[in-house]
């Protein structure tokens, strides 16, 4: 065990903070750092510059143009951008992209990689259904081969960004027979496509992010199924397993953990009495002090193969994430103090340019508690996360 | 004690359920401040019909002469279906600031009106908005050619914007807070609206050299009479998380009972069970909190009084988050969502925790009251 970094870990360390700080817009970095809600332009602008730089897809092999980091190396990226007030790489660059070189065929990578560094393409992800939660594997949107092509019909639910979206993966019943995870396909289409509809869903924040999306005699060609028609849950465990770092919510979790201290900072100045500030500060460092443990925590897990049965599991990490995540949004909207009352969740919806009465910074503090509530339910709800996690320890502690 | 409810406490809960069900339909819809005012100020006239307005007046003054125990049950129904209109302000806290007045043209001409409806008087006393601070304060009166006037301004206003007076804290000539009796329309007052957290109103209220008649209360026992006025609203708000939590309680009990995944209700898996159970108890314990504060009320002592409140709203404000929160995560995304019911309940409940001191200013103020 050598619990250091190497010299070439701390060069790149060294390079990569101060190359990303270099080349983030300060206009985007105001906006990130005060926690505004991030509109579709700023990631555009965000992730061509990455892409001039050849880090538009950390995730990516040399092969595929991706800068060929290790694990490690895509933390300290993810950590840089996050010091330096970047916005968060979309997820799905991560996930589809993975996904398309690993299963696709020669075809479908011509067609689709090219556009996901530049987010000339944006992709969603068609996988919840409205009775299909957690229970994932039951879903119920019909793909039914008619020649050439499937007719689709069904409908997703909690779609992010659908609405910036040209391009969706989606997981649609194909078999009936066998078990419910054997007769689901990964299908991509194109979100112009006759007979998808995608409705907007306000959050409890008043934000727009995710989407219903409602598909009616969606007509796919045949040549869109990604490995083959009723191996998709394969397809989307491959998925999973891609985003098993960003699931800690690293980058967030310091990104809130900045914006508190500043915060505190400046109710300090602003005459918040010493008592007060006291709570609130005792509150910021216990976060502080889990925040360190789970960052090591994310070191190990990465260090580690995927199936190594002596580092923890990507569940654990998740859940920590979680935990961090609700409880500074919670702080933070205590730091909000009385100012809170006055959150307009209409204006974070984008009806009306309303100016907050008492700053952004405030009303964003407000805001993230609210947006944060869904910490514990996207990518696994923290209820499956605990099934998982009792699953894999009975297996490494229990009587064999 | 009997934690029963009389027969007349059933008709009055009943009263209230009734009426507040109807005007939860009818406000659906307004969107900017005149015709949400309007709105209000036309329910309140209503509530004022049925004697809500005038509860706790004396029946000397024109009121229906009930006490606190009747309040609770009241707010506690008018929580369970969101009413936005000022029963805390308007019919708890404002009475017990004039009754206790000094100032007796005040105190005779106002009592009435409150009962009536006519008077909506709102307390406008804190100026920071960064945190619950009563001792904050720069609003101040001065005499000038033998005339009071009031210059400051006061944030965040609750039901300052549906009011018809305020009742501003204030320093006299010698710095000493006391407060003062204001019409909204007097010339120099200024209200600005501001949408809340759950689509209400609030207002920030400037005063500019606007004249006024001398201090509600004698200088000595300003602070003392406005803060008790305060409790009473405070533990008002308490009752009102009940009835929040009591519908968010219904509204995840149904779902766990008809939301099914892996071929069966979500209520029947034992961790659901249990952190429902949870709520339970933080549910029961806030109820608890909420009596053991209101039957402090009545007690003259006000370090006993302001001990039991602070503990109250301070546990209300730790349990009904908990509660919410975990509402939303047995909900799943639809808990979520801005559409569903529970959404409402869960920003009305942020709101009485930014309301009059939030957990951690009630537990400092605790602390203080056990040294």
């Amino acid at each position: 065990m050598d619990l250091s970094f190497s010299a070439d870990d701390r060069a790149f360390r060294d390079m990569i903070r101060a190359e990303v700080a270099a080349l983030v817009p300060a206009d985007i970095k105001a906006r990130v750092e005060s926690l505004q809600h991030p509109q579709k332009e700023d990631y555009l602008r965000w992730q061509a510059i990455l892409d001039a730089r050849g880090w538009a897809t950390p995730a990516w092999p040399v092969e595929y143009g991706g800068p060929g980091w290790s694990p490690l190396e895509r933390v300290l990226f993810e950590e840089a951008c996050f010091l330096a007030g970047a916005p968060r790489q979309i997820p799905h660059i991560n996930m589809i992209g993975p996904v398309l070189q690993h299963f696709g065929t020669a075809e479908q990578k011509q067609r689709y990689l090219p556009g996901i560094p530049t987010l000339r393409d944006w992709w969603c992800q068609g996988y919840s259904e409205p009775s299909s939660g957690s229970d994932l594997a039951s879903l119920r949107t019909k793909a039914v081969r008619k020649g050439d092509r499937y007719i689709v019909n069904g409908q997703k639910i909690w779609t992010t960004w659908a609405h910036w979206a040209n391009y969706m993966f989606c997981l649609v019943r194909t078999s009936d027979q066998g078990r419910p995870q054997e007769g689901i396909t990964f299908l991509l289409m194109e979100m112009d496509t006759p007979g998808i509809t995608v409705r907007p869903i306000h959050s409890l924040d008043g934000a727009h992010d995710v989407n219903e999306v409602f598909l009616e005699d969606v007509e796919v060609p045949y040549e869109n199924v990604v490995l083959a028609e009723n191996q998709g849950w394969t397809v989307a465990k491959f998925l999973l397993n891609a985003e098993r770092t960003e699931i800690a919510g690293l980058g967030q979790s310091k990104r809130l953990l900045l914006f508190a201290t500043r915060l505190a900072d400046q109710l300090a100045a602003q005459g918040v009495s010493p008592e007060r500030l006291r709570t609130l500060r005792a509150r910021l460092d216990r976060i502080r002090i889990d925040l360190r443990a789970h960052e090591w925590t994310l070191m190990r897990v990465i260090a580690a193969t995927p199936d190594d049965p002596r580092a923890p599991s990507a569940s654990i990490l998740k859940l920590c994430g979680t935990d961090l995540l609700e409880r500074l949004s919670a702080l933070l909207m205590e730091m909000s103090g009385p100012a809170g009352l006055a959150y307009d969740t209409l204006a974070r919806g984008g009806e009306g340019n309303e100016v907050p009465p008492y700053g952004d910074v405030l009303n964003n503090a407000t805001a993230t508690y609210l947006e944060f509530r869904k910490s514990g339910l996207v990518g696994g709800t923290t209820e499956i996360q605990k099934n998982l996690i009792y699953r894999e320890a009975v297996g490494r502690w229990g009587a064999r | 004690m009997n934690f029963d409810l009389t027969d007349d406490q059933r008709a009055l809960v009943d009263t209230v359920e009734k009426f507040a069900a109807s005007a939860t339909a009818r406000r659906a819809g307004a969107s900017d401040a005149a015709t949400a005012v309007a709105g209000l100020v036309g329910r309140w006239t209503q509530m004022a019909e049925l004697g809500l307005a005038g509860l706790l007046i004396d029946e000397a003054d024109g009121g229906i002469g009930m006490t606190m125990a009747d309040a609770i049950l009241v707010c506690e129904a008018l929580g369970q279906s969101l009413a936005q209109e000022p029963f805390i302000t308007a019919a708890i806290v404002a009475p017990k600031l004039i009754e206790q007045s000094t100032a007796s043209d005040v105190r005779s001409s106002c009592l009435a009106a409150i009962g009536e409806g006519s008077a909506r008087i709102a307390f406008a006393g804190e100026e920071s908005v960064l945190a619950f601070d009563l001792a904050e304060i720069t609003a101040r009166v001065d005499a000038r050619d033998g005339v009071l006037r009031l210059s400051g301004v006061k944030h965040l206003v609750i039901d300052g914007a549906s009011a018809t007076h305020f009742v501003v804290l204030a320093r006299d000539k010698d710095e000493a807070p006391n407060a003062f009796f204001v019409a909204a329309n007097e010339p120099g007052v200024s209200v600005t609206p501001i949408r809340t957290l759950d689509g209400g109103w609030l207002a920030r209220v400037s005063f500019e050299e606007v004249e006024v008649r001398g201090p509600l209360f004698e200088r000595d026992t300003a602070v003392a009479q406005i803060e008790c006025a305060l409790d009473h609203g405070i533990v008002a708000l308490c009752a009102e998380s009940l009835g929040l939590i009591n519908r968010a309680l219904a509204l995840t009990a149904g779902y766990l009972q008809t939301r099914q995944q892996f071929g069966k209700a979500i209520g029947s898996f034992q961790a659901l069970q249990h952190r429902f159970a949870d709520m339970v108890v933080a549910a029961e314990q806030a109820k608890s909190a909420t009596f053991m504060a209101a039957a402090a009320l009545s007690e003259g002592d006000a370090t006993f009084r302001k001990r039991e409140v602070s503990a109250a709203k301070s546990l209300v404000c730790r349990h009904g988050r908990a509660i919410l929160e975990g509402a939303i995560q047995l909900h799943g995304g639809i808990g979520i969502t801005d559409e569903y019911e529970l959404s409402r309940y869960v920003r009305r409940m942020l709101e009485i925790e930014k309301s009059w001191g939030d957990a951690i200013d009630h537990e400092a103020r605790f602390a203080a009251m056990i040294e």
